[in-house]
């Protein structure tokens, strides 16, 4: 029988395979498809200390081979959060990580202390790609010292582990990472979605009500890739790989690449069945490729 | 909700730009409510997502679809021959509330004119009376006006006037004073949007559509309304008040 089941900090998964935040709520609906306890673990939408809205519509659009969203962190708040949406996941056994936002390091470090101290909270993870309000609207996860600052504050607050989760819109995605290593991360979650735009060709004008969003789905693969191998080689901290897996083969490429857990994100969209079967299918894809346990497989790539 | 490969029985145009699909199921259809949709695969991986479709017909296991080539993935199902698979999830979303013995006004705008096709069976067997106004751009564009005919009094409107009322269905009801208890509607935003304003405070039920991207509610891409109510999962049928009205 294949090992599948991987350690993280915080983090002891039956398998590696994690929707990932903003693909499936706070669990509700795929609890409805299957069960959840068959997660390695969820990662819910992202929260903040008061409800969002999100933005206006039309928020998705179709790209060639990937989607755009500029949903906009759309959350019911702390508050709900820990209220009515926590309990509810608590009834499974996955390790639940919340993902966390803010327009400030201070609304950051409120929603880590609180939400941390939630029993079923296995981890955080620390969504970094949102407008600094006070550091002029550009994303926290866009300057290394801010990347440094947060992620230490975050920890300092945080009784649990914390995964800085690394936008890909920069331009050393390595520089953002040592910097959450340096700030105290026990570890990383890549990538986020790559900044996107289209244009309704009968109209002029962009779909997205909010002109730009976020480039997500199978065709940003490579790119993925790509910055979990470099980030792999350069951090000792474990990676949670994501960014358009789409099927089983692809999961083996990630953890090839240097994944230890995987964020299944847009394709919970496409196939909402999708964790469940790569779960299935996993240990078949393993022992096709040689493997007779997953961390075999973890960073394999490099030692080739 | 279940998800199956569904196969094509046949795909045949019967309008403008408009084509009929009937589609085999194995549990999909035993499911299947008026006023639910299916969320269906292109046999193009580069368009990733499945296209959100209307239930137009239940026919035993198979269920009846139909959709206006609207852009490039339809133009695409267009093409598809009897005998090709289809993934699909479904039935999605909820149907409409269906109501006993009383007088209906149906009224369709469009491409929104199939999903009342099964609505208005259903409603005539529950010994509804029904007044149907279908609203279309033009004759060309008419779909199922024989079919209606056998569930009630129709009215046909069409924007240019090459058949029926010349006008659309809003015109011809501010025109045409009409004595219903419910009110069913499916059709463009516009079209449902006066409706609500016309017969604010009247019980209806109103089926919305949306830019959607999952379906089943997990990416709250569609939402609609002052509560950002998702399309997917808490329609597309909404009660009458609900996304335009103060209630």
């Amino acid at each position: 029988m294949v090992n599948v089941r991987v350690k993280l900090p915080g983090l002891d998964l039956k398998n590696p395979i994690i929707p990932a935040s903003g693909t499936a709520g706070f669990g509700e609906e795929l609890a409805n498809i299957y069960d959840l306890s068959l997660l390695g673990g969820i990662m819910i939408k992202a929260t903040s200390v008061n409800p969002k809205r999100g933005n206006k519509t039309p928020r998705v659009a179709e790209t060639y081979g990937g989607m755009l969203n500029s949903i906009g962190l759309e959350n019911p708040g702390l508050d709900v959060v820990i209220k009515e949406k926590l309990p509810f996941l608590a009834k499974y056994d996955t390790c639940v990580i919340a993902n966390i936002c803010g327009d400030s390091i201070d609304e950051y470090v409120k929603v880590a202390y609180d939400i941390s101290r939630i029993e079923n909270v296995a981890a955080l993870e620390l969504n970094i790609s949102c407008p600094n309000v006070h550091g002029g609207g550009i994303p926290f996860g866009a300057d290394e010292d801010t990347v440094y600052e947060i992620t230490k504050r975050v920890k300092d607050a945080s009784i649990k582990p914390v995964y800085v989760k690394l936008s890909p819109n920069v331009t050393d995605i390595v520089k953002m990472a040592k910097a959450a290593e340096r700030g105290g991360a026990d570890g990383l979650s890549l990538i986020n979605t790559l900044l996107g735009m289209r244009i309704d060709l009968k109209t002029g004008r962009p779909i997205l009500y909010n002109k730009k969003g976020g480039f997500s789905g199978p065709a940003i693969k490579p790119v993925a890739i790509r910055m979990i191998y470099d980030v792999y080689e350069a951090v000792n901290i474990p990676i949670i790989g994501m960014g358009g897996i789409a099927n089983v083969d692809d999961c083996i490429e990630f953890l090839m690449a240097g994944a230890s857990a995987l964020g299944i994100g847009t394709m919970n969209l496409v196939n909402p069945y999708i964790c469940k079967e790569l779960v299935e299918e996993l240990p078949n894809a393993l022992e096709k490729y040689g493997f007779k346990d997953i961390n075999e497989c973890i960073g394999y790539a490099h030692r080739k | 909700m279940v998800k199956e490969n569904l196969k094509v029985v046949y795909n045949k145009k019967i309008a403008l730009d408009t084509f009929e699909m009937k589609l085999e199921t194995i549990d999909m259809a035993s499911f299947a409510k008026p006023g639910m949709f299916i969320n269906i695969s292109l046999k193009d991986a580069s368009k990733l997502l499945k296209r959100p479709i209307s239930i137009c017909q239940i026919d035993g296991n198979n269920l009846i679809i139909t959709y206006k080539i609207n852009g490039e993935g339809t133009k695409q199902m267009a093409t598809y021959e009897c005998g090709t698979y289809l993934e699909a999830i479904g039935p999605l979303g909820n149907g409409f509330t269906l109501v006993q013995n009383k007088k209906a006004l149906v009224v369709g705008g469009g491409i929104g004119v199939p999903p009342l096709l099964e609505l208005s069976r259903k409603l005539k067997e529950l010994g509804n009376e029904l007044i149907i106004i279908l609203a279309f751009r033009n004759k060309e564009s008419m779909i199922y006006l024989e079919e209606f005919k056998s569930l009630g009094q129709v009215v046909v409107t069409t924007d240019d006037g090459s058949y029926g009322f010349m006008g659309n269905a809003i015109e011809y009801l501010n025109n045409n004073e009409i004595k219903f208890d419910t009110l069913y509607s499916c059709g463009p935003e516009i079209l449902l949007k006066k409706l609500e304003e016309k017969y604010a405070g009247c019980e209806g039920y109103l089926s919305y559509e949306a830019r959607m991207a999952c379906g089943v509610g997990l990416c709250h891409g569609c939402v609609k309304g002052e509560k950002h109510y998702c399309v997917c999962t808490d329609g597309p049928v909404f009660k009458l008040g609900v996304i335009y009205g103060e209630c």
